[in-house]
């Protein structure tokens, strides 16, 4: 911008949106009659939250506007006048005027679409009522098998699912087997009663003031199709069992940390890069995690252990460091302070430590990557695919022309973070401030229906908000704030123990490795983060992670790595 | 104003003819406007640090302008207070901060590119 003499103008899209946008905002134009322009020192001068007044012959498109005319005025937001193409308002068809193609160009067929009665009879009362007769009078219900095909048709297995799973709600049977059975797609709507699930009171024990316990709910989806799983199989949380293996997930979404009842998770045997770093939350003490099968999946592994951006040095420690939680808990108990009536918590089932972490991927909040480093796509099929860092660096440098030798790509990277800190703020952008917004309405569906289609980047940031609302939410991976595009990811690679009571030695256990096989030592975990607030920090807590929770549970305790108790102590 | 010290504050112009005085520091966040209104690029903009935008209605700029100052009070803060956002002004909001450059989560990530 700096080599041009004067000052651009804005590009055409702003042009026809702000004209687009009269229609269903606060009609700044009109308002100008009645408010003077004065000089605001940044306080609201509107409260643009305000009911505004807005006509139905405000469709930008029509040009021909004629001052005067008999409005139709309607009070309060554009939007609680419009009927949308949402499922409920599906079968309400009278309000469509041409009928409801699944696509539209521009912006007037976009009115016409997915604005329903309000606008579109403006639309056809153009000049005058006649016209409406003649170009409303296309037979409006006739057209309900278009709004029809806007509707999800379920897959005959996915009923048959649903079915199984109505009856197993109404006979009380805690467990769903619906294995090998063809199923694709599971919807929130299939899984929802399964959160509503109640034991049927046992007459037998009738004598006995009834106590209802929660249900231990089984749900086996074993070697079907899925490849993505509804956020609201999430609140399902007494879920007990559940195996997903064999079918093809390519990711799984972190609001699965929900599901803290589980005590039996079978993740093998799908298209798995990488774990949500949330379903660590499993293996805290409050947490019932028992078995958990991950391999094979098509994780995601280092090349080179020099890829690694940072690499943890494994010290060969045996004996876990406690935490601060843990000297806290020996500080209290040595004074006599701690209540007696704790009971001593169990060893935890499973203890995971980190190995290193990739680069960390920077996007803006668009989704669009502006780091070198580029996360591999989920949806790739390469089964074996490695995370070949080095190789990423010297593509993108070869396409900018630069040569790869000339170039410190890891001195590049620690720039990277050191700049990034430098700035380091926890406001999101403006674009993330609106999307979390409209991530939060109910009508999110809508929104990108009505964006020009100039505006493709954003139109595509909708769609993700949507997908990862289906998915139940996407936090940040350290503060929890929820976000609609994470500026920052990269992938931690860990490994996850499980912990067996020695068979003689008292408090003594032995870790094992998940599984025996060497490449599945290593798990990756997708970290993502809402700013370089919650980036990872250079040279932060290595080791052993105990449980969140488990307070002191590691105490009086030592642990061994396989094998090493074979050796005299 | 042509010389010495650049002023403390800024003013944006709504395409309706509203006015908002912004702190200069406040607007940082947008590349576009520190970039009209840098004294060393010689635009019309940073001699009298008036920005004018033709294209965005005065409760769009509102907002906008609300949002400097969120960022510039927040910035330093751990805890962010959620910016409410009506959603009738979503979309034309939306299509202002990506022209503003309103798309990153700060303003130094600009040098990733
Ligand atoms: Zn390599
Ligand atoms: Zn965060």
């Amino acid at each position: 911008m700096a080599e041009e003499p004067s000052l651009p103008r804005l590009p055409l899209p702003a042009v026809s949106w702000n004209a687009q946008t009269e229609s269903f905002s606060n009609n700044p134009r009109k308002r100008r009659a009645t408010r003077r322009p004065s000089t605001a020192s940044g306080a609201s001068v509107f409260n643009s939250s305000d009911p505004a007044i807005f006509s139905s012959d405000d469709d930008p498109a029509l040009d021909n506007y004629v001052e005067g005319r008999q409005k139709r005025r309607y009070l309060g937001s554009w939007y609680s006048h419009q009927q949308h193409h949402q499922p409920e308002h599906e079968h309400e068809p009278e309000a469509e005027c041409a009928g409801a193609p699944a696509q539209f160009k521009g912006k007037r067929t976009l009115q016409r679409q997915y604005d329903s009665g309000v606008f579109l009879a403006s639309d056809c009362t153009e000049d005058d009522d006649t016209t409406l007769e003649l170009e409303c009078s296309m037979p409006t219900r006739l057209k309900l098998p278009q709004l029809e095909a806007a509707v999800r048709t379920m897959t005959e297995p996915e009923r048959a699912l649903q079915r199984k799973i109505r009856e197993c709600v109404d006979t009380g049977n805690e467990t769903v087997d619906f294995w090998n059975m063809g199923l694709e797609e599971l919807s929130g709507e299939t899984v929802a009663p399964l959160s509503h699930f109640e034991k049927i009171p046992d007459v037998v024990s009738r004598d006995v003031a009834f106590e209802q316990s929660p249900p231990k709910l089984n749900l086996y989806l074993a070697m079907n199709r899925l490849r993505m799983l509804p956020g609201a199989l999430f609140d399902v949380t007494n879920l007990t069992t559940m195996s997903l293996r064999g079918n093809k997930l390519e990711s799984l979404p972190p609001a699965f940390s929900k599901l803290c009842n589980l005590q039996e998770l079978n993740l093998s045997q799908n298209r798995l890069r990488h774990l949500p770093v949330e379903l660590l939350r499993l293996l805290d003490s409050n947490c019932s995690l028992q078995t958990l099968i991950l391999h094979p999946n098509y994780f995601l592994l280092p090349a080179h252990g020099d890829d690694i951006f940072e690499i943890l040095e494994d010290d060969e420690r045996t004996t876990p460091e406690p935490d601060a939680s843990e000297l806290e808990y020996e500080r209290l108990r040595k004074a006599g302070t701690w209540p007696a009536s704790t009971p001593e918590a169990p060893p935890p089932r499973m203890l995971t430590r980190r190995l290193g972490r990739s680069p960390l991927q920077v996007s803006d909040a668009t989704g669009r990557v502006l780091s070198r480093f580029k996360l591999p796509s989920t949806s790739s099929h390469e089964k074996f695919e490695l995370l070949d860092v080095d190789q990423i660096y010297r593509k993108q440098l070869y396409a900018q022309g630069v040569d790869p030798n000339d170039v410190d790509i890891l001195s590049q990277q620690q720039q990277q973070v050191e700049v990034g800190r430098a700035g380091q703020s926890a406001v999101p952008s403006l674009v993330e401030a609106v999307m979390r917004n409209c991530y939060r309405s109910v009508r999110l569906g809508e929104f990108k229906h009505l964006l020009p289609e100039d505006f493709a980047n954003l139109r595509q940031v909708f769609d993700k908000a949507a997908e990862e609302k289906d998915r139940g939410g996407l936090p940040c991976s350290r503060c929890g704030t929820l976000m609609v595009v994470a500026p920052i990811r990269w992938i931690e690679w860990r490994e996850i123990n499980t912990l067996t009571r020695h068979k003689t030695r008292e408090g003594v256990y032995q870790l094992d490795p998940l599984s025996e096989v060497e490449d599945e030592l290593v798990v990756p975990f997708l970290h993502s983060a809402c700013s370089w607030r919650c980036a990872p920090r250079n040279g932060e807590h290595s080791g052993w992670v105990f449980p969140k929770g488990c307070g002191g549970c590691t105490a009086g305790y030592t642990y061994f790595r396989q094998g090493y108790p074979e050796r005299a102590e | 104003m042509a010389s010495g010290e650049p002023s403390k504050y800024v003013t944006l112009v709504s395409g309706d003819g509203f006015e908002f005085v912004v702190l200069r520091e406040a607007t940082k966040v947008s590349p576009i406007i520190s970039g009209m209104i840098d004294p060393r690029s010689g635009f019309a903009e940073a001699r009298d640090a008036r920005c004018v935008f033709q294209e965005i209605s005065s409760p769009v700029l509102d907002k906008v302008v609300e949002y400097f100052h969120y960022w510039y009070q927040y910035r330093d803060n751990d805890d962010v207070p959620d910016m409410d956002i009506p959603v009738e002004i979503c979309l034309e909001l939306l299509a202002a901060a990506d022209y503003l450059g309103l798309d990153q989560a700060t303003m130094n990530t600009r040098q990733w590119s």
